[in-house]
């Protein structure tokens, strides 16, 4: 079954990243990296930088961080700014370099650090060179999929947290979705700030409809994105959540939103608007727009049980684990390319049966990248291209051909305080 | 702390109130009009002070102007059953700059925001619909901004103008893609958006 999966996306194109060059983000100063295609190993004890590599990967893929809402944390303390940028490449050899330049915490010094003259606001984005205004312009030129031990928070956390995992998901399908998005909360917030004038008897109820229109056009093609999304994300999350369990366990998403189930475009429309409508008294008394999709869920159940209530520690690991791999490969399916795939610390969580089935289960990537504290024997046996060595301040990089005989070391200059 | 002469910083603190100028580029200027000469100085406190006497809202379309109507609303040649309505002035030069209009006017003075606090009688809609209801025109040509704020304002405006007796055709400009740009350059919000408005070819 799963490499049936895989088929669907093994004979489309691939999408690797060839150059990873970090400056003051996070612990590094200045550091540029080469990265092969395959298996790429980062074994170092905490704090040594690890996952500030994979951060930065992300960073690229989707302009966020996902540790922090705040970007000036990704920049190296005490400094006025940093920088990340990447070169992706296809499997055809076409490039694109993005780069990410954020503003820091640190104070500019007489002329030392002063930040470059085109960072003006919090974030400059650039493909190839271009200055890119929106987001949108960016995110889903280099997909990648992130996952660490708080993925965990997938399952168990609140209804928000997986409303923003469909929107970063969704987003590198669909570009258009970051706009559809951002015209919602916008159009939500005027909406809301409307129905609290209207309480206050300072606005007619009946200016309320245009802003209603704009709700509701942006909301039904959100949802109607959604439902699509959860919907195929189930089918390959239940095959790999059932290899993950050895068969015993039956891991199913829906989603939960109000206009579930209706595939006509207009009826969305019509159905979402309709329930705006019936909560139109309520609406006013709250001062708060009642249905939507910023009210959204998706429901996770394994053998018929919510999980987030009612699964154990271990059942929510294995599925928030299947959840992100099911990501991964179903932006692959739509997209025609698997995403990068960025798995930090993951394997520590694993008996060493399911540690080595996901290893074997990493080959179907074009590029992974995965870290560890410890050198366990199933990394070591593992089919990898290049091995890190993270300590005291250096990358030491072992790389070797996809034969596994011919393997050679190279230090990478640079520091990480 | 040295601070600096009171009428140089009461003219920072007023520059730093324009728009793309912070605190340092507020000084540089303040500091290099001290150090020209008073008739150059003067030319330019006059320039500012003449810009508020002098140039007001056009009484029909709130355009600027410097008389009681603008340079459109007063060209006979203009086409008055059609009825363009911008947000702002500077939309309407962006307009006639295209050279492709023919009408005449309209200026909101703005967009619709409840969290701003813009309501309807903040805008010169009433005004609109007064000229609507007096010439009788043909169409009414909705330009505000394609953001939230600028469709919603259209979209009011579109339901008011239907309440009136005899209502004129209301249309909205389109979104699409810049001329001369090639469909895989165009970026991708814009190439949906344009997808979504697509309109049917007649021939």
């Amino acid at each position: 079954m799963l490499l049936s999966l895989f088929a669907l996306v093994c004979e489309e194109d691939e999408l690797t990243i060839s150059e990873l060059a970090l400056q003051n983000f996070r612990c590094y100063e200045h550091v540029v990296l080469e990265l092969p295609r395959g298996l790429n190993i980062f074994v170092g004890p905490n704090a040594s930088g690890k996952t500030s590599l994979l951060e930065a990967v992300l960073v690229l893929a989707t302009t966020k961080s996902p540790r922090t809402l705040h970007d000036y944390e990704l920049v190296r303390w005490d400094n006025v700014w940093g920088r990340v940028s990447g070169q992706f490449r296809s499997g055809e050899g076409q490039a694109v370099r993005i780069a990410v330049t954020l503003k820091g915490s640190g104070e500019p010094v007489d002329g030392a650090a002063a930040a470059p003259s085109y960072l003006t606001g919090a974030k400059h984005l650039e493909v190839d060179g271009q200055t890119c205004d929106a987001a949108a312009q960016v995110v889903g030129r280099a997909p990648a999929v992130f996952f660490s031990p708080d993925g965990l928070q997938l399952v168990k956390g609140a209804p928000s947290r997986r409303r923003r995992f469909l929107n970063t998901a969704i987003a590198q399908i669909t570009p258009r979705h970051l706009d559809d998005l951002r015209r919602y909360r916008r159009a939500l917030a005027q909406r809301n700030a409307l129905l609290k004038q209207v309480a206050r008897g300072e606005a007619d109820g009946a200016t309320l409809a245009p802003w209603t229109s704009q709700l509701v056009e942006a909301g039904a093609r959100i949802s109607a994105d959604r439902e699509r999304f959860v919907g195929q994300l189930s089918t390959v999350a239940a095959d790999l959540d059932g290899t993950l369990t050895g068969g015993r366990e039956c891991l199913e998403m829906r989603y939960q939103g109000v206009v579930a189930g209706v595939s006509d475009e207009q009826e969305r429309e019509a159905v979402l608007r309709e329930q705006l409508d019936k909560q139109w008294s309520r609406e006013v008394q709250l001062g708060a727009t009642q249905v939507g999709p910023h009210r959204d869920e998706v429901a996770v159940s394994v053998n018929g049980r919510p999980l987030r209530q009612f699964g154990s520690q271990g059942q929510q690991r294995t599925a928030a684990l299947a959840i992100k791999l099911a990501e991964a490969q179903v932006i692959g399916q739509r997209r025609g390319e698997l995403p990068v795939l960025l798995l930090d610390d993951c394997l520590s969580e694993l008996d060493p049966k399911r540690a080595s089935w996901l290893l074997e289960l990493l080959a179907g990537f074009d590029q992974v990248f995965v870290t560890s504290a410890v050198a366990t024997e199933a990394l070591q046996q593992s089919n990898w291209t290049a091995w890190y060595n993270l300590a005291e301040g250096a990358i030491d990089q072992e790389r070797r051909g996809a034969a596994g005989n011919e393997s050679q070391t190279k230090r990478e200059d640079q520091r990480c305080q | 702390m040295l601070k600096y002469a009171l009428p140089l910083q009461k003219l920072i603190g007023e520059l730093e109130k324009l728009p793309g100028i912070g605190p340092k580029s507020a000084q540089r200027l303040a500091f290099f009009l001290l150090s020209r000469s008073d008739d150059e100085v003067g030319e330019l406190g006059l320039a500012v002070l003449a810009l508020k006497a002098e140039i007001g809202l056009c009484s029909r379309c709130h355009n600027y102007t410097t008389g009681d109507l603008c340079p459109i609303c007063e060209d006979p040649g203009r086409d008055i059953s059609v009825i363009c309505v911008v947000e702002q002035a500077s939309d309407l030069m962006a307009l006639e700059r295209s050279g492709e209009y023919e009408g005449v006017y309209h200026v909101l003075g703005g967009a619709l925001s409840p969290v701003a606090d813009i309501k309807p009688s903040d805008l010169y809609i009433a005004e609109l619909l007064e000229r609507i209801r007096e010439m009788r025109l043909r169409e009414v040509i909705i330009a505000t901004s394609p953001t939230v704020e600028g469709d919603a304002t259209g979209e009011y405006l579109r339901q008011l103008i239907a309440q009136l007796p005899e209502p004129p055709q209301v249309t909205r400009i389109a979104l699409g893609l810049p001329v001369g740009g090639d469909l895989d350059y165009a970026d991708q919000v814009t190439l949906a958006r344009s997808l979504r408005g697509r309109t049917k070819m007649e021939g």
